[in-house]
């Protein structure tokens, strides 16, 4: 139990990220505690707040948590709940109003004032998380992406088509076009999911792509178009293998696999 | 061509849910009949409508199963918003004043307020600016924008896996939160792609859908000091700016996956919740009123019950008409499983911990009761969901 408990413990620091937005809700919520006359109120943004919390770190709701949802990883979610936002907020300009009233009109502004800048300084900025950049286009997806799709998709009214992407282009390209059909998705290049894929593993090689192996799994699968990295070497030169160039993009060449399309044809007709 | 495509997006997206969220208004309180409410509102009844329109399709219709959802859910949606509209009608038929005056004035206020409501606005439109031109990479995304894209494209519903294009049995984890086939649907009805849809377009719908709620919390609990209320939106506008202390919290979602489930039910479902239940709890106080238009009211009309204290006087009884407020509350809850299937686990703890602490600061059993009626939706999605897993 007290291991369960101090897991619980280390997702509520995950989750505050050892900022100190979390301290700021405290100090809220205890303000909240002693100074909301209103019962209905204090039963919801004291109360509750606290109660969901105390039950958070509570090794049993953990165990039923797992085992209703099968993982967790989203244990986390819980703290959704609690309206740590509204807290500071209600409590912050309930203060700003209580000093108002005490001191005067200037003291209320200074405090808000400062209770802006402390949410900036505890908080950490959105928009500079490594996970943001310029979009380059209305999709959100890499420029590049839409490019090499643009170069293998069907036709209209022409069959889907198999193909094989570097690791890092995986997750964009079925939001730009589902008629390309992958050997592997995301669910193969996550490591936290440590799923094996036979073509994966060959094309997620740290420097070198074995291409007779990968030609051998690729064409087993009918997979007529390649996407090879644009920072790794090769065992060999593709188009011996039958390979023909259709196209770099962004240092990504584009193979089309006529012996694929061969194959297939001769399987499917 | 582009012309065709916004007077859809208004069409379905502002127009349709705004008509939708009238149904309800004629069983709300009068000082709850907002534009706010009603917008909101009208999101929770047409999204529920959606889940109940999608998931016998997925589970019942074999093949081109998205286009059987698209027919009947434009028609069920055509259908309450005609209602909405023929029920509003009615009700100004018997009160013109059946809507309460907006409260929002800009250019009574004082200048400090004034300038609270303009940074706050600004923040909302840096918020705006930046979800059109920033791109956040999140792998669910491969998912979810994806679901959409092979509903669009298909034609089908949870059959194809969207990582791949395999083509799957029933994806059961994921088929009863039908939030990508909404947006399948919007893309169908505008023309617009639904990666388009979802990374550029929604974020001008759900950000301001979110203030909304925040709106309508902060102005419930600052009703008696409305000076403090752009103090307390600018605060919420800065929490969410810099709410991202971790990949994890509820602000992070908002602003860099704000079109996926979760991210509308932690940032929209569950305020709107909260949102809702101080409206039913923390609402009429006995309070004595201003004068009443005496005779213009007449029994059982839409407006709240006042009894005569003599002398022109009215009280309010507090008895205003509360059937459409928890009616919403039954909305939000089934609008948690339309985003995520754990949306709907959460949203019942929340009301369940809510009615829990109300309950005893109320000292009324029938609290607690109300709010497992109001769960019902949930329990029933949960059934349906273990059902089809075993």
């Amino acid at each position: 139990m007290y291991g369960i408990f101090m897991e619980s413990v280390v997702i509520f620091k995950n989750y505050t990220g050892g900022r100190y937005l979390a301290a700021m809700f405290f100090l809220a919520l205890l303000y909240l505690l002693f100074t909301e006359k209103d019962r209905r109120r204090r039963a919801m943004f004291v109360y509750m707040p606290i109660s969901l919390l105390l039950a958070f770190f509570f090794p049993v709701t953990r165990k039923v948590f797992v085992r209703l949802m099968g993982e967790g990883d989203t244990y986390y979610r819980i703290l959704w709940l609690v309206p740590m936002g509204i807290v500071i907020a209600y409590g912050g300009v309930k203060f700003a109003c209580f000093v108002c009233e005490e001191i005067g009109a200037w003291a209320k502004r200074l405090i808000l004032a400062v209770l802006c800048v402390a949410v900036m300084l505890c908080g950490k900025y959105v928009y500079a998380s490594q996970y943001m950049s310029k979009a380059e286009n209305p999709y959100h997806i890499p420029q590049k992406v839409i490019d090499i799709c643009d170069v293998i998709a069907p036709e209209d009214g022409e069959e889907r088509i198999w193909a094989v992407f570097p690791t890092d282009l995986v997750y964009f390209v079925r939001q730009y076009d589902t008629d390309i059909q992958m050997l592997y998705g995301r669910e193969m290049v996550e490591p936290k999911w440590q799923y094996a894929e036979p073509v994966h593993t060959v094309m997620n090689h740290p420097s070198r792509i074995d291409i007779e192996e990968l030609l051998a799994l690729t064409r087993e699968r009918s997979c007529t178009y390649l996407v090879l990295p644009n920072n790794k070497g090769v065992s060999a030169d593709p188009e011996k293998f039958g390979l023909e160039l259709l196209d770099t993009i962004e240092g990504y060449p584009i193979y089309y696999d006529p012996v694929a399309a061969r194959m297939m044809e001769e399987r499917y007709g | 061509m582009v012309i065709i495509k916004g007077i859809s997006l208004i069409l379905w997206l502002l127009a349709i849910p705004s008509c939708i969220g009238l149904i309800p208004v004629r069983w709300m309180p009068k000082e709850k009949r907002t534009v706010g409410a009603v917008f909101t509102g009208g999101y929770f009844i047409m999204l529920s409508l959606c889940w109940l329109v999608t998931v016998p399709c997925i589970l019942l219709v074999k093949y081109y199963s998205f286009r059987t959802m698209s027919a009947w859910f434009t028609a069920v949606s055509l259908l309450a918003a005609a209602a909405g509209i023929g029920l509003t009608v009615w009700n100004f038929r018997q009160d013109s004043r059946f809507f309460p005056r907006p409260e929002l004035n800009l250019f009574g206020m004082p200048a400090e307020v004034k300038i609270g409501w303009i940074l706050f606005f600004l923040l909302i439109f840096w918020q705006l600016y930046k979800a059109f031109t920033m791109a956040s990479f999140d792998g669910d995304d491969a998912e979810y924008v994806a679901q959409s894209l092979v509903t669009q494209q298909s034609e089908t519903m949870y059959l194809i896996k969207p990582y791949t294009g395999g083509t799957t049995s029933l994806d059961i984890r994921h088929s009863l939160a039908v939030m990508p086939i909404w947006v399948a649907f919007i893309g169908r009805k505008t023309g617009i792609h639904t990666t388009v849809l979802a990374h550029s377009v929604l974020p001008f719908l759900l950000l301001p859908l979110t203030y909304t709620v925040y709106y309508g919390i902060g102005s419930h609990l600052l009703k008696k000091k409305k000076e403090y209320l752009p103090a307390f939106m600018v605060i919420i506008a800065l929490l969410q700016l810099f709410g991202n202390v971790s990949i994890y919290t509820n602000e992070t979602f908002f602003l860099t996956r704000t079109w996926q489930g979760k991210a509308v039910a932690a940032n929209f479902v569950i305020p709107a919740t909260i949102w809702l239940l101080l409206w039913i709890f923390d609402g009429g106080n006995g309070r004595e009123s201003a004068p009443m238009p005496a005779g213009k009211q007449k029994p059982g009309m839409p407006g709240g019950s006042f009894r005569p204290l003599g002398q022109g006087r009215w009280k309010d009884t507090g008895k205003q008409p509360q059937a459409g407020l928890w009616a919403l509350l039954c909305t939000v809850n089934m609008t948690a499983g339309v985003c995520t299937s754990m949306g709907v686990f959460l949203n019942a703890i929340l009301v369940a911990a809510a009615a829990f602490w109300l309950m005893v600061a109320e000292r009324k059993f029938s609290i607690l009761v109300k709010a497992g009626l109001v769960c019902i939706p949930n329990v029933i999605y949960m059934a349906l969901y273990l059902f089809l897993h075993v």
